[in-house]
């Protein structure tokens, strides 16, 4: 067998890393996705907030359709369907990182009912809403890819 | 120590064993894309790692269109770890040959 020469093994360190890094942001492809969870996060927490007499029944459709998403894009036909070619594989990563991506919608989901409890601010849930909206659309992939990049470094 | 896999030394299929330890799954147009392969050449190293269990194929439909599914088995993630165990070894070893022995310095 031929032992590659120092400089071989140094190059082709950096492809399998280059390799790993092109699975990853492929992670954060479908920007569609994300406008429809952002948006969905805003209208359910706006819908609950305005017509809280209607709160039984709001909750099923979002859960309906995070189900749905969640299954189809563990499935490879439905990952397809959803324009998503491949799926990033998380199990390197620790159970508190995967924990750790929920923990920028709680620390929002906090930060609001603090300041409502402080400030006496009427409909909360409508600023929550936008706020998490918000996070979801513009943060969430790059969160996404920096907690994803943990598992490639470690 | 760790040992180098012959099968890995081939770039181009480092670069597909790498590309798919990423990923649980990835459609074959997309391993073709990243790696810049033709269908063909691309087919020729895929048939190479699953004969060796080192990759898996899976055939499905999507609508009418025919779709394949590439993903890394167990032993493909393992012989890739320990490929790249190899790599560094190599790496580190003249990393620190080179601190032992600074250029321009007579190796006795």
């Amino acid at each position: 067998m031929n032992e590659p020469t120092p400089a071989e093994a140094a190059a082709a360190l950096r492809a399998v890393h280059e390799g790993k890094e092109q699975v990853i942001k492929s992670a954060s492809g479908s920007r569609w996705m994300w406008i429809i969870s952002g948006l969905v996060a805003f209208l359910y927490s706006a819908a609950n907030d305005l017509f809280p007499a209607e709160r039984g029944w709001l909750g099923l459709p979002v859960v309906a359709m995070c189900l749905v998403l969640a299954l189809s894009l563990r499935t490879r036909v439905g990952g397809t369907l959803l324009g998503r070619p491949v799926m990033v594989s998380s199990r390197n990563l620790p159970l508190t990182w995967r924990l750790l991506r929920m923990a920028p919608i709680f620390g929002i989901a906090i930060a609001v009912a603090l300041i409502i409890q402080l400030f006496h601010v009427p409909h909360g849930g409508i600023y929550y809403g936008a706020l998490a909206g918000l996070y979801i659309i513009f943060l969430g992939p790059r969160f996404q890819l920096w907690v994803l990049r943990r598992q490639n470094r470690d | 120590m760790a040992e180098l896999d012959q099968l890995l030394l081939d770039p181009t299929r480092l670069a597909i064993v790498s590309l798919l330890s990423a990923a649980d799954w990835a459609e074959f147009g997309f391993v073709r894309d990243s790696v810049k392969l033709s269908d063909s050449a691309l087919s020729k190293q895929v048939t190479t790692l699953s004969k060796n269990d080192y990759v898996e194929v899976r055939k499905g439909y999507v609508g009418k269109r025919p779709r394949t599914w590439l993903n890394l088995t167990d032993t493909g993630r393992d012989k890739l770890a320990e490929h790249i165990s190899a790599l560094q070894a190599i790496a580190e070893k003249a990393r620190s040959d080179g601190a032992h022995h600074p250029r321009g310095e007579s190796v006795p």
